[in-house]
C-alpha cells in the first residue's frame, strides 16, 4: 500500500493538468499572445511613424537650410520659369580653380568674387515629388523628397524670400489635404547681399 | 523525473530564444532612435553655429567702427598674430569672441573666432580701404558622440568636424559644427541728402532736396548745383518715426525707421519703413601735434595747410567773426592741393559780413565742441565742391543737444556731421542754399530753403561708417 500510494503521488505529478485546467491555460496564454502581438504590431508601427516622421522633419530641414543658405548669398534671384524650375539664383564665384577662396576686388562699389559677370548659378528644380539643386556644373542632387508642392514669392523690393513647401505625409492614414498642409514647411531669408542700406 | 528534466530544458531554451528576440528589437529601436536624435542633434548645433559665427562678424563690424570712434582702444583685445605667433598677413588682426552659453537639451556653447584683414585688392578707386571680415563659429556636437547621420544628403550641407577639422585637417579635441561667413566691410561716408536721428521737418512747400554730382559734368555744371541738371538721388531718411515733409519737393526717397512720412504729396522716390543707421558719435581730437592754440578768433586771420600725410592742425577756442573779418584756410603754396584741421573747443559763430573762406585747392575739417551759428554766406567754400569741406559736431560730453542754424540769402557748399546738434536751416530771404549733405539729431527747414546733395560725398574720405557690402559663407 504504502509502495502503491507513492506510485500514485508520483503519477499525479506528472499530470497534474486537468482538461479544464488546459483550456484554461490554452485561453489565458492565447489572451497573452495576442496582447503581445498587438503591443509589438502596434510598436512597430510606432517606430516605424517616428520613423518617417523623422525622416521628413530631416527632408523638411535640408531643403529649408540649402535654402536659407544659397538666399542669404544670393546675389540675384529669380523664381522658376517652367513647371520643373523652381528657383534660379546666383551666388558669388568664391572658389578659385584649385576650389580656394579668392580675395575679391572692388569695382564700382561693388565686391567681386572672380569675373563680375559670371557668377555661379544655383538651379532648384523639381522631378516626381524630389527637389534636386544643382550648383554650377556640377551635377544635380537630391535634397527631398515627397515634396508635394513648392512656392516662393519675392518679397519687400526683391530683398526678402518666402518660400513655401508641402510635403506629402508617408505615414498618415488617410493623406488628407490637411495632414498635407500641416507639414508645410515656410522659410523667410533676407538676402543680405541686397540690403536695404545699398542702392 | 526524465521527462521533467527535458520540459525544463525547452522552458530556457525559449527563454533565450525570447529574450533574444525581445534584445534585438529593443537594439533596433535604440539604434534608429539614436539615429534620429543624433542628426537632429547635428541640425541644430549646424544651425546655431551660424548665430556664432554672425556674432563673430558683428565683433569685426564694431571693431571697426569703434576705429570712427576711439581710435585709440578699438582694437583693445585682438592680437595681431596667428595661434602660432606668426604675424597675420594684410595687417590682420584676430580674436575669440567670448564663450556664449546657453541651458537646454543639446548643444549649450557657441564659440566664434573672428579675423579682420585689409588686402590690397580691397582698396577702392577713391583709395579707400575696404576690409575682409572672416568669422568661424563653433558649437559642440553633445555626448562627445561621433556617429553620423544615416542621410548621405545631410553631409553635404552640414559638413562636420567630428575628428578632423574640415578647414585645418588638424585634430579637433571634440566633435564640433563649424561655419565660416566672410563679409567684406565698405568704408561710407555721406550716403544720403538728410539724416536725423529724430524728427525730420520740413515746414514750406517750397522747399527742394534734390542731388547733383560735382564730378560728372552731365550731372553739374563746373562741380556745382545746375537746377537744370539736377538727379533725384536726395533721399531722406530718419532713425525715428516720422518725417514731416511738408508738401516739399523731396527728389528722392524718404526712409523712416518702422513710421511714417506724412504729407508726402511730393516724393518722387520710395517711401520705405526699415531704415536705421547708428549714427557714430564724433570723439575730440588726440592730436599729439598741434600747430598752437589760438584761443577766441575775432579778427582776420590766416590758417595754413599742409600735405595730406602731414595736414596742418589748429587748435581754437573759439569763432567769432563779425564785421568784415575774415577766417582764412589758404592752401600751403597757390594751387597746391592742401589739408587743414581745426578743432573749436567752443562755438562758431560767423554773422555780418564775417566770415570763414576756405580757398581753393583747401580740404578742411573743422571739429566744434559748441553751437554753430552761420549766417548768410558765412562759410565761403571758393572751390564750390562739397567734398572739401567736412565739419563734425563732437559728442558733448553732458550729452546736450548743441544747436546748428544757417540763416540768410547765402549758400553753404560742404558735409557736416553733427549726431548730437538740433539742424535748423531757416532762409531769412528767399534763396537758402545748402550743397552738400547734412547727419544730424533732429533737422528742421523753413521757408525757401533747399537741400542739393553731391553725390560725391558718397566717396569722399570722410568716413562716417562701416556697412557690409558682401556676405558670403564658405560651405565647402
Amino acid at each position: 500500500m504504502t509502495h502503491f500510494f507513492q506510485g500514485r503521488h508520483a503519477f499525479s505529478k506528472i499530470a497534474a493538468f486537468t482538461l479544464v485546467e488546459l483550456m484554461m491555460t490554452t485561453v489565458v496564454a492565447s489572451l497573452i499572445i495576442a496582447s503581445l502581438v498587438s503591443a509589438a504590431i502596434a510598436m512597430q508601427r510606432n517606430l516605424a511613424a517616428g520613423d518617417d516622421y523623422a525622416t521628413a522633419k530631416c527632408d523638411q530641414m535640408r531643403v529649408s537650410d540649402y535654402l536659407a543658405l544659397d538666399l542669404r548669398r544670393a546675389l540675384t534671384v529669380t523664381s522658376g520659369t517652367n513647371a520643373g524650375t523652381l528657383l534660379v539664383l546666383t551666388i558669388p564665384d568664391y572658389y578659385d580653380s584649385n576650389k580656394q577662396p579668392r580675395v575679391p576686388t572692388i569695382s564700382n562699389d561693388v565686391v567681386n568674387y572672380g569675373s563680375a559677370i559670371a557668377p555661379v548659378t544655383v538651379l532648384y528644380t523639381k522631378s516626381g515629388s524630389s527637389i534636386y539643386r544643382q550648383e554650377g556644373s556640377n551635377a544635380a542632387t537630391e535634397i527631398a523628397s515627397n515634396v508635394s508642392d513648392f512656392q516662393i514669392s519675392v518679397q519687400d523690393l526683391n530683398k526678402v524670400v518666402k518660400t513655401q513647401i508641402i510635403f506629402a505625409p508617408q505615414f498618415s492614414r488617410p493623406s488628407s489635404a490637411d495632414a498635407r498642409l500641416a507639414t508645410t514647411v515656410f522659410n523667410t531669408t533676407l538676402l543680405r547681399n541686397k540690403r536695404r542700406d545699398r542702392s | 523525473m526524465k521527462r521533467l528534466q527535458q520540459n525544463g530544458a525547452s522552458v530556457i531554451i525559449m527563454v533565450l530564444i525570447t529574450f533574444t528576440v525581445i534584445s534585438m528589437i529593443v537594439g533596433v529601436v535604440v539604434f534608429r532612435t539614436l539615429n534620429n536624435y543624433h542628426t537632429l542633434v547635428q541640425i541644430s548645433s549646424w544651425q546655431e553655429a551660424l548665430l556664432a559665427a554672425e556674432s563673430g562678424n558683428d565683433t569685426g563690424m564694431a571693431a571697426l567702427r569703434a576705429t570712427l570712434s576711439d581710435s585709440n582702444n578699438a582694437w583693445n583685445g585682438w592680437s595681431t598674430a596667428d595661434a602660432n605667433g606668426n604675424t597675420l598677413a594684410n595687417s590682420g588682426r584676430t580674436c575669440a569672441v567670448s564663450n556664449i552659453t546657453h541651458t537646454g537639451e543639446g548643444n549649450s556653447q557657441l564659440n566664434a573666432t573672428v579675423t579682420v584683414d585689409a588686402p590690397a585688392q580691397l582698396i577702392d578707386s577713391s583709395g579707400r580701404q575696404w576690409y575682409r571680415i572672416r568669422a568661424t563659429g563653433i558649437t559642440y556636437l553633445p555626448g562627445n558622440t561621433k556617429l553620423i547621420g544615416p542621410d548621405k544628403r545631410d553631409h553635404l550641407l552640414r559638413r562636420l568636424s567630428l575628428v578632423w577639422d574640415r578647414k585645418t585637417g588638424t585634430r579637433v579635441m571634440q566633435p564640433q559644427a563649424t561655419r565660416l561667413i566672410e563679409v567684406i566691410a565698405q568704408p561710407v561716408a555721406f550716403q544720403n541728402a538728410l539724416v536725423a536721428a529724430g524728427l525730420i521737418q520740413l515746414n514750406n512747400y517750397n522747399i527742394v532736396i534734390d542731388s547733383y554730382d560735382s564730378r560728372d559734368p552731365s550731372k553739374s555744371t563746373n562741380g556745382s548745383y545746375d537746377p537744370a541738371k539736377f538727379q533725384q538721388n536726395g533721399d531722406v531718411a530718419t532713425d525715428g518715426n516720422v518725417i514731416d515733409a511738408g508738401n516739399a519737393y523731396i527728389y528722392g526717397d524718404a526712409s523712416t525707421n518702422a513710421g511714417a512720412v506724412i504729407n508726402a504729396a511730393h516724393v518722387t522716390g520710395l517711401q520705405r519703413t526699415d531704415f536705421y543707421q547708428d549714427l557714430i558719435p564724433v570723439q575730440r581730437p588726440s592730436w599729439t601735434v598741434i600747430n598752437g592754440n589760438y584761443g577766441d578768433i575775432v579778427n582776420n586771420m590766416t590758417l595754413v595747410g599742409g600735405s595730406q600725410s602731414n595736414p596742418q592742425r589748429y587748435k581754437l577756442s573759439s569763432v567769432k567773426e563779425t564785421g568784415n573779418n575774415v577766417l582764412s584756410l589758404a592752401p600751403s603754396a597757390p594751387g597746391v592741393e592742401s589739408y587743414v584741421e581745426i578743432w573749436i573747443t567752443g562755438d562758431m559763430n560767423l554773422q555780418g559780413n564775417g566770415e570763414i573762406e576756405l580757398q581753393p585747392h583747401v580740404h578742411a575739417k573743422i571739429y566744434v565742441e559748441g553751437n554753430m551759428a552761420i549766417n548768410g554766406n558765412g562759410f565761403i567754400n571758393d572751390s564750390s565742391q562739397a567734398p572739401y569741406l567736412e565739419i563734425l559736431g563732437v559728442h558733448p560730453d553732458d550729452g546736450a543737444s548743441r544747436s546748428v542754424t544757417l540763416t540768410g540769402n547765402g549758400s553753404f557748399i560742404g558735409a557736416l556731421y553733427a549726431p548730437n546738434a538740433d539742424v535748423v536751416l531757416s532762409d531769412g530771404g528767399t534763396n537758402g542754399t545748402y550743397c552738400g549733405s547734412i547727419v544730424a539729431k533732429t533737422i528742421t527747414m523753413n521757408n525757401h530753403t533747399a537741400v542739393h546733395y553731391d553725390e560725391a560725398l558718397g566717396d569722399a574720405p570722410f568716413l562716417t561708417d562701416y556697412k557690409i557690402a558682401s556676405w558670403f559663407e564658405d560651405n565647402k
